[in-house]
């Protein structure tokens, strides 16, 4: 109960923030001017306008999840209204949970509006959508749980603007740790190779989330890769909620 | 009062609304026009400034997930960087194929980039190339009829005068006719079986088909495959039948009247049965004819004809009363029945074209 009053006062307050319209705005935009690229090119118009609407929920999203989130409890903490909230019978779990519940529901809301606007402008467009469309954009909203528990732990630990840029260094790097498995020849069989190999399968690999890739190009996806792939950002998310949890306790505030 | 106030809000109008956009408009105008000067400075080279980019394979893992859309850009750059080379009197294409590679490395599922670097490779008689490439496009996306068709044409042109060009396109015409549908997925059967035999290779083709009858999944398939290979088994009868005559009137020294003579000779156990009803007949040249493989060409001759009479009818308002009128010396260039034995009729009341037993 009291977790969902911090989560609805935080999704009240994330809602009337100016970035947040902002962001959506141009992420409408990016999807409806996706036709230009499209049409200037050789081949699948549709296929290109399938890659950069869905780009930009990705995109879009992961700015509002960093943006929005790095600066939730830090906010608190900085005019001291955080003393209001703690001095309640309420335990500091209860907070950052409802503040990540409150973020990821705007989240939510917003993944909504673009996935709906995207899906229309490719149906538009003369393109299909399929089962495998509206999985891409839920993979893309899982994702996005996990950067916005890794922008919540940050928000717990350090400023808004040191922590947007790690959770955003985070999150390239997040969709690059393929690299740490496709390793040149001459590195294979080496300490090396099973050092990056323990590193990659520690790190969180964001690139699980991306099937709009498959989606653009007509590729199939078997349901159970998508749900397994929920399974890993669910646990990965947990962690680091659990994470942030940890800190804020121990927070002398 | 009220004038005053009503001053006072004119100039409040001219000091916020308009004095702004007077100074942003202008402010656009001079920066457009510093960024034409610098435009005239400095001659842009976007293609040039996609090259330098670091290698693919790092690209490729830190675009933070948009490696898709960096292929969608790369891709509209190579398209670029190719119109320009085309259109230079010193067209050399030096980029294109790293380009290419470089655009399906970052998004392996994308055909366009494959198919039409195909086909540009190939206009510019990178042939290997160009087959490297669509071969690997269609190892990423096995259910495109697009590469398989490139990879056909490729072979049916660019590389015509290699041996064994024309297997090598029958085998893609039937990975095309695997993969479409409507009317051509017909089309594509057919010219796969006649690219063999073209060639004279109806035992390439009997083998073909009898691997495609084993290995199809799709039931449509399989039933297409078996059609192939019957009408590949009959080419072969065919064959078989000719030679029989060709040593059977080299020993008994005359020409063979009925094909049961080869029978009675021994030459052959039996003549084939044809589980369709088809027949094999000898012709003037005493060379066998099935009627069955003779059916599409008679299906030809007949709508070719049908077309004549239209075109007739709705130039002089009337069928024509003979075939003369409607094909010019019928005798000397007008289509012969290609199944002995049979000849064109024609209806004059009617209009219609059909066949008949002589």
């Amino acid at each position: 109960m009291r977790i969902r009053a911090i989560a609805a006062n935080t999704y009240r307050e994330a809602i009337r923030d100016k970035v947040l319209y902002l962001l959506l705005i141009f992420g409408i935009i990016s999807i409806v001017s996706s036709r230009i690229l499209g049409y200037m090119s050789i081949g699948d118009e549709l296929k290109i306008i399938a890659d950069i609407s869905l780009a930009s929920i990705s995109i879009f999203g992961a700015l509002i999840a960093v943006f929005v989130g790095t600066n939730l409890v830090y906010k608190e903490i900085d005019k001291r209204t955080i003393y209001t909230i703690i001095s309640r019978p309420i335990d500091r779990y209860e907070f950052i949970l409802g503040k990540y519940l409150g973020l990821i529901t705007l989240l939510a809301v917003t993944t909504l509006v673009m996935g709906i606007i995207s899906a229309l402008y490719i149906v538009m467009m003369g393109g299909s959508l399929g089962v495998i469309y509206f999985e891409a954009v839920l993979l893309i909203y899982w994702k996005l749980l996990l950067v916005t528990a890794f922008s919540v732990l940050l928000s717990s630990l350090t400023s808004p603007v040191l922590g947007a840029i790690i959770v955003l260094s985070a999150y390239v790097f997040g969709h690059g740790t393929g690299i740490l498995i496709d390793i040149p020849v001459d590195m294979q069989g080496t300490y090396m190779e099973s050092l990056l190999a323990a590193i990659y399968f520690v790190l969180p690999n964001l690139s699980n989330f991306d099937i709009w890739k498959e989606y653009a190009n007509g590729i199939e996806i078997s349901h159970t890769y998508v749900v397994w792939n929920m399974v890993y950002g669910a646990l990965y998310t947990a962690l680091l909620l659990y994470l942030a949890t940890l800190v804020f306790e121990n927070k002398d505030v | 009062m009220a004038e005053r106030s009503s001053i006072s809000n004119g100039r409040m109008l001219l000091g916020k609304i308009l004095v702004p956009m007077i100074i942003l408009v202008a402010g656009i105008f001079v920066t457009g026009s510093v960024q034409r000067h610098v435009d005239g400075l400095h001659e842009k080279n976007t293609v040039n400034g996609v090259l330098y980019l670091p290698n693919d394979k790092l690209l490729k893992y830190f675009t933070g997930g948009l490696s898709n859309i960096l292929a969608d850009l790369m891709w509209y750059q190579t398209v670029q960087y190719t119109a320009k080379e085309f259109n230079s009197e010193d067209a050399r294409f030096s980029w294109l194929e790293q380009m290419i590679r470089a655009t399906n490395r970052l998004d392996p599922y994308y055909v366009d980039p494959y198919r039409y670097g195909g086909i540009f490779l190939a206009g510019i008689g990178d042939d290997e190339v160009a087959e490297e490439i669509l071969q690997t496009g269609l190892r990423h996306q096995p259910n495109s009829w697009e590469l398989p068709y490139e990879l056909h044409s490729l072979y049916l042109m660019n590389r015509r005068h290699e041996p064994g060009a024309q297997k090598i396109a029958s085998h893609y015409a039937y990975m095309i006719a695997e993969r479409i549908d409507g009317e051509m997925k017909q089309a594509y059967f057919d010219l796969s079986r006649n690219l063999l035999l073209k060639e004279n290779m109806v035992d390439e083709a009997v083998e073909f088909f009898t691997r495609a009858v084993k290995t199809a999944d799709d039931p449509l398939v399989r039933a297409q495959a078996e059609a192939q290979l019957h009408l590949a088994l009959l080419e072969k009868n065919v064959l078989v039948l000719n030679k029989a005559i060709a040593g059977y009137e080299q020993k008994v020294g005359r020409e063979i009247v009925s094909l049961e003579e080869l029978v009675t000779a021994g030459l052959i156990n039996a003549i084939p049965n044809d589980p369709d009803g088809g027949e094999y007949v000898l012709d003037a040249n005493r060379k066998v004819v099935n009627t069955v493989l003779a059916q599409p060409i008679l299906d030809y001759i007949l709508v070719e004809l049908g077309r004549r009479v239209h075109v007739y009818r709705k130039e002089h308002g009337r069928n024509p009363e003979s075939f003369e009128a409607f094909w010019p010396n019928f005798d000397e260039e007008g289509p012969k029945h290609p199944v002995p034995g049979r000849r064109l009729r024609y209806d004059p009341v009617t209009g219609i074209v059909d066949d008949e037993a002589i």
